[in-house]
């Protein structure tokens, strides 16, 4: 491919960061949106999240029984498929653990999940890469409340892949037998998303 | 591939880019063309941008480029190219958003800051025309000096009896200013609209509030949905 | 409340979607699979940013036609899209 003389693209790393930064990626300050849809608003009396076998309900959390769970405090790297990195992001949520252990479930019934979104967003992910503290529905970022352009009230944050797998609005976490592909992944986006492997698109390794 | 022949400073912050491509084939006036850069490390960006020169296959193509001041794109644009370096060029783009010299409808414009560069197309390619149907522009820029194509576009108006601009200036104006001085909103779009029983073929361009705020006014004006095109700029004036 | 600034026209797919398609798409009339809607691609709103194309109907939001490249390979999801016209060429663009 051409290179275009005297182009550089954002390049803000410092030194210290290098190898925090998978490949690929450059780290960003900012918090850039990316979405498939509008921006959705579910107000918090309406709002629910439940968890599923099949569809079949295992078990439902208002918002106010859902913060009423155990919180764990996360300070992690996200990489989005866009190449963007941002370094040292601050969240406060519940863990996957906490919500089975919630739940009543010592193990998943199933080997996947499929995470559904308020607007339709959908993404599957392996149950293993959700529970031993991976993995969290997120409220608050930077000692606030989400806000709605970045998924608020609830999402989901599973950092080691990259970002897409933490989809916005999450609703529902439905255990499946099969690793169905989700919104993105059924497109072309990798179906497991390892940012250090550089598993942006369906055929890369 | 093509490219850069020439530079023309518009305003402080704005230049037109002229470029000669082997492979064009010509384009309609409102089309875009796709950017694409590649840095030494592979990394890669892509915008669109409208072409400014008038519809037709002479070369060089030209678009005006605004600098964008922590934009990943701009600034490499209208800082960093030189005369005979090349780029990647995809386009001509967009049949949606073109206007036709033989479309008989008279035309109303409505240009946000740097939205006004593919009117402009359209407005030169009009200027070509030997029957020209009536136009009119109605052009919001920040400041006086914000004002791309000032001169061109007095000359067109001064010379021609069926066009006429209406400036309006968002963020102050100098002494003996004699055009508008506020943001695009109701009252004025119904002071210089073309009226609706005219049928007018009407071209919005600009960033996406401004867009979106016009054709909601233009529509509430009684205006036909199928007679107003847009073209939405992202938030930060690139398009996506 | 206006938070959409985060869409485009669907002019803006036109280079992408270029590679599928013979011809203009963005004058090609999209019938929305959910609710009988016609529209021009160039019409449809355009979400996805960087990630791909996402086109919805501008009457009820629902995606009519998706695209991506994929590093190399390009794929295109037009169920949302019940049927797609490519109106003859006339003289009004």
């Amino acid at each position: 491919m051409p290179i275009t003389r005297g182009f550089k693209g954002r390049q803000t790393e410092t030194v210290g960061e290098r190898d925090r930064v998978p490949p690929g990626q450059y780290v960003t300050r900012d918090f850039p949106v990316l979405t498939a849809g509008p921006t959705q608003r579910t107000p918090l009396e309406s709002w629910s999240l439940s968890l599923q076998r099949r569809g079949e309900l295992i078990s439902r959390w208002s918002w106010i029984e859902f913060e009423a769970l155990p919180q764990t405090e996360r300070t992690t790297d996200i990489h989005c498929v866009t190449k963007w990195t941002k370094l040292d992001t601050q969240w406060r949520g519940v863990t996957f653990d906490d919500i089975m252990k919630a739940a009543g479930l010592s193990s998943a019934p199933n080997m996947y999940v499929m995470a559904h979104c308020d607007g339709g967003y959908t993404t599957n992910l392996p149950v293993a890469d959700l529970v031993d503290g991976k993995a969290m529905i997120a409220t608050h970022f930077d000692n606030m409340p989400i806000p709605a352009t970045h998924g608020g009230p609830a999402r989901l944050l599973v950092p080691h892949l990259y970002f897409w797998k933490s989809a916005k609005w999450v609703r529902r976490l439905d255990f499946m037998d099969a690793n169905t592909p989700g919104f993105w992944e059924s497109m072309g986006y990798h179906i497991y998303g390892d940012p250090w492997r550089e598993q942006r698109y369906t055929n890369d390794a | 591939m093509a490219t850069v022949a020439a530079f023309r400073d518009e305003t402080p912050s704005v230049k037109t880019i002229a470029f000669a491509a082997s492979q064009w084939t010509g384009h309609l006036a409102g089309q875009h063309i796709d950017i694409r850069l590649t840095g030494e490390d592979g990394y890669q960006a892509e915008r669109s941008y409208s072409i400014a020169s008038p519809g037709g296959t002479a070369a060089p193509i030209e678009l005006t480029v605004e600098r964008i001041s922590d934009g990943e794109v701009s600034p490499f644009l209208t800082e960093g190219l030189a005369l005979g370096d090349t780029i990647e060029l995809r386009g001509p783009i967009g049949g949606y958003f073109t206007w036709k010299p033989e479309n008989p409808s008279p035309l109303l414009l409505v240009a946000g800051g740097s939205g006004v560069v593919p009117l402009m197309s359209i407005l030169r390619t009009r200027n070509k025309c030997a029957n020209r149907v009536p136009g009119r522009l109605l052009y919001s820029s920040r400041r006086f000096e914000d004002i791309i194509y000032r001169e061109e576009l007095d000359r067109f108006a001064a010379t021609d009896n069926s066009f006429s601009i209406v400036h309006t200036l968002t963020r102050g104006a100098p002494t003996a200013w004699r055009g508008e001085t506020r943001r695009v909103d109701a009252q004025m779009l119904a002071k210089y609209a073309l009226p609706t029983a005219q049928k007018p073929h009407i071209f919005v361009c600009g960033p996406t509030l401004f867009v979106e705020t016009v054709a909601d006014q233009l529509l509430a004006l009684g205006h036909q949905e199928a007679g107003i095109k847009t073209e939405r700029f992202g938030p930060t004036g690139e398009k996506r | 409340m206006i938070d959409d600034v985060l869409w485009v026209d669907g002019n803006a797919a036109g280079g992408v979607l270029a590679r599928f398609f013979a011809f203009d798409v963005t004058r090609m009339l999209i019938t929305c699979d959910s609710c009988g809607a016609d529209s021009p691609l160039g019409a449809l709103r355009l979400y996805g940013g960087q990630m791909g194309i996402i086109l919805r109907c501008t009457k009820c939001g629902a995606i009519n036609v998706r695209a991506l490249e994929n590093g190399g390979a390009l794929t295109l999801d037009a169920r949302g899209a019940r049927r797609m016209t490519y109106p003859p060429e006339s003289n009004s663009s």
